[in-house]
């Protein structure tokens, strides 16, 4: 009776406990469904929703809840991944009604993976603008991606020839009686062939050297000898010039009289045509006139009897043809 | 003097009654054109081949001026005789060439062209042959061109080394050409010697060259001759008539020294 006593509820602070518990509980059950209705929505789940398939080779990657993106933009989720009997992947998406206008019956589904480690995600590219806008049930193109291991297996089937070719490069010139060592076997034996040439000529050049010191010894001894001569003829030339350079004062005096004569008769000359120049056309035109008189002339004379008949006039044909 | 004034008067009347009536002044044109087709006659005669191919050009851009086909048809035949004889055998089919289908040049004028042009062709005796053909048919009976048209069968048989065809062809017209065909006669028996001497009959060939001799003399012709003496001189060679090669090498020597050739080679 005593405890009863003790938990009487007289203290003020637990007085109406059980109300105040309720609407406390009350408050956070409130707040809690608040969150998640704003979590759904944020998430779509009360958007219409499209409903479109496609089948995969393989459901590698593939799970219900991956993002269906566009453009980087989250546009749905994938919902069902299912074996079918052709031991294909059927896997069926749901599209926000709002994205819809943006994906056409050309458009393609892409597994896609975020980073190197990230995420999967099937990424649908936008169609050809010309082109109708799919509709509920419609199916997308599915074009599977590489991923690591499909990179690596690719990446070793085209690197282990180019290694074989090295391989085999480095056999080639590693083997002994292969060109390139042979080659440089006979690298090695030409220049121990041009050392020992090389001394050869060092030696020729060392009597040739001698040869030539005697050579243009004799040569000096001739140009000596030229030399000496040389200024012989030049004194006998020194002696005759005199009466050459008066020889050729004359002649040039005479040529001197004969331009001046040839210049005289250039002027003569100019002033005749300039004088006659004028005349030449009048005197042409009165040729050709004169011609064509004497033409008719002649003409009319053939026309008199007796010369008609002995001055006749070459008939107009064509030339004779001769078979020579 | 009574009869010296009547004998006057008589020779007045009578030179006043052989005069014509004036005669209607000649239009510039057609005295231009009459002057460069006489000068392109005579050039061509004279073998002055420039000349005359300057002339027939002259002539035939004259005839075309005056709308007269008979005067163009001449004037292309003489320019393209001309540029034969220099040796310009493209250009003159092609001066030929528009005769050949044109009606109004007139039958005659087409079949020498024809002619003309089968001579031109003549390496190709297919060709030359078909040209002939046509100059044959295009040509009215009697026909002026006949003479050359037998030369030129004659040559083509010739060229087919159809000796027997050649000697019966240039003996027919030895046989019927009147003598007023000097140069075809000529022709004709220097074609008949060349196909009897191939015929192993170089006795009866000598006479025919020495007869296309006597003619292309006459007709001073130097390359003719020229062809002549070398075809004699393979006579005289065959013959063994060691007097007759002399003379017609001494005389083909002669003939050459004067127009510049090889007398071995024909040029």
């Amino acid at each position: 009776m005593k405890q009863h006593q003790f938990l009487k509820d007289i203290d003020p602070r637990f007085q109406l406990l059980g109300w105040r518990v309720g609407v406390f509980a009350a408050v956070i059950g409130l707040i809690i469904i608040s969150l998640i209705a704003v979590l759904a929505e944020r998430q779509g789940l009360f958007n219409p929703k499209t409903r479109l398939h496609f089948v995969a080779e393989s459901g590698a990657g593939l799970a219900p809840g991956l993002q269906v993106r566009l453009s980087g933009f989250r546009i749905g989720v994938v919902d069902e991944v299912s074996l079918n009997e052709q031991a294909k992947v059927d896997v069926e998406i749901l599209v926000e009604e709002r994205y819809m206008k943006w994906i056409k019956l050309d458009s393609i589904a892409l597994l896609q993976q975020d980073g190197v480690i990230g995420d999967h995600f099937i990424e649908i590219s936008g169609g050809s603008s010309n082109v109708a806008v799919m509709q509920e049930g419609g199916v997308l193109t599915f074009a599977a991606t590489l991923g690591l291991s499909d990179i690596a297996l690719d990446l070793r089937n085209r690197t282990l020839p180019i290694f074989d070719s090295v391989q085999q490069t480095f056999d080639y010139l590693n083997d002994p009686k292969g060109d390139i060592r042979q080659t440089l076997s006979n690298v090695q034996q030409l220049t121990a062939e041009v050392r020992q040439t090389r001394e050869k000529i060092d030696q020729l050049l060392l009597r040739t050297d001698g040869l030539l010191d005697q050579e243009v010894r004799s040569n000096l001894q001739s140009s000596q000898q030229f030399l000496n001569r040389a200024d012989l003829i030049a004194s006998e030339v020194a002696q005759q010039m005199p009466s050459m350079l008066r020889s050729a004062d004359a002649s040039l005096r005479s040529v001197d009289s004969i331009t001046q004569d040839a210049s005289a008769s250039m002027r003569i000359l100019r002033s005749t045509v300039e004088q006659s120049a004028p005349m030449i056309p009048g005197m042409v035109r009165d040729g050709g006139d004169l011609l064509r008189r004497s033409d008719q002339t002649l003409e009319a004379v053939q026309q008199i009897w007796p010369l008609s008949r002995s001055l006749e006039r070459p008939a107009l044909t064509a030339p004779v043809v001769e078979s020579r | 003097m009574f009869w010296q004034r009547l004998s006057l008067l008589l020779l007045l009347a009578l030179l006043g009654a052989c005069s014509s009536a004036p005669k209607e002044p000649i239009p510039a044109l057609r005295m231009a054109v009459h002057d460069s087709h006489s000068k392109a006659l005579r050039a061509i005669q004279q073998e002055d081949l420039a000349s005359a191919a300057e002339y027939w050009q002259q002539t035939l851009l004259r005839y075309q001026a005056l709308d007269d086909w008979q005067g163009q048809g001449q004037a292309r035949l003489g320019l393209a005789q001309a540029q034969h004889k220099l040796g310009q055998l493209e250009v003159a089919q092609a001066t030929l060439k528009p005769l050949l289908a044109q009606v109004l040049f007139g039958d005659a004028i087409r079949a020498q062209a024809h002619l003309q042009l089968a001579m031109i062709s003549l390496p190709d005796v297919g060709v030359a042959a078909m040209y002939l053909a046509e100059s044959e048919r295009l040509c009215a009976k009697p026909c002026a061109l006949q003479w050359a048209q037998h030369n030129l069968a004659a040559k083509i048989a010739a060229s087919k080394l159809d000796w027997p065809r050649v000697a019966m062809i240039s003996g027919q017209l030895l046989a019927t050409a009147p003598a007023t065909e000097r140069a075809e006669i000529a022709h004709a028996h220097r074609l008949q010697a060349l196909a009897l001497l191939r015929q192993q009959q170089a006795g009866a060939a000598l006479p025919h060259i020495q007869a296309a001799l006597e003619l292309d003399r006459v007709l001073a012709k130097p390359a003719w001759l020229l062809e002549d003496y070398r075809l004699q001189l393979e006579i005289a060679t065959v013959l063994r008539d060691e007097a007759l090669q002399q003379e017609s090498r001494q005389r083909l020597q002669s003939v050459c020294q004067a127009v510049r050739c090889d007398p071995d080679y024909p040029r």
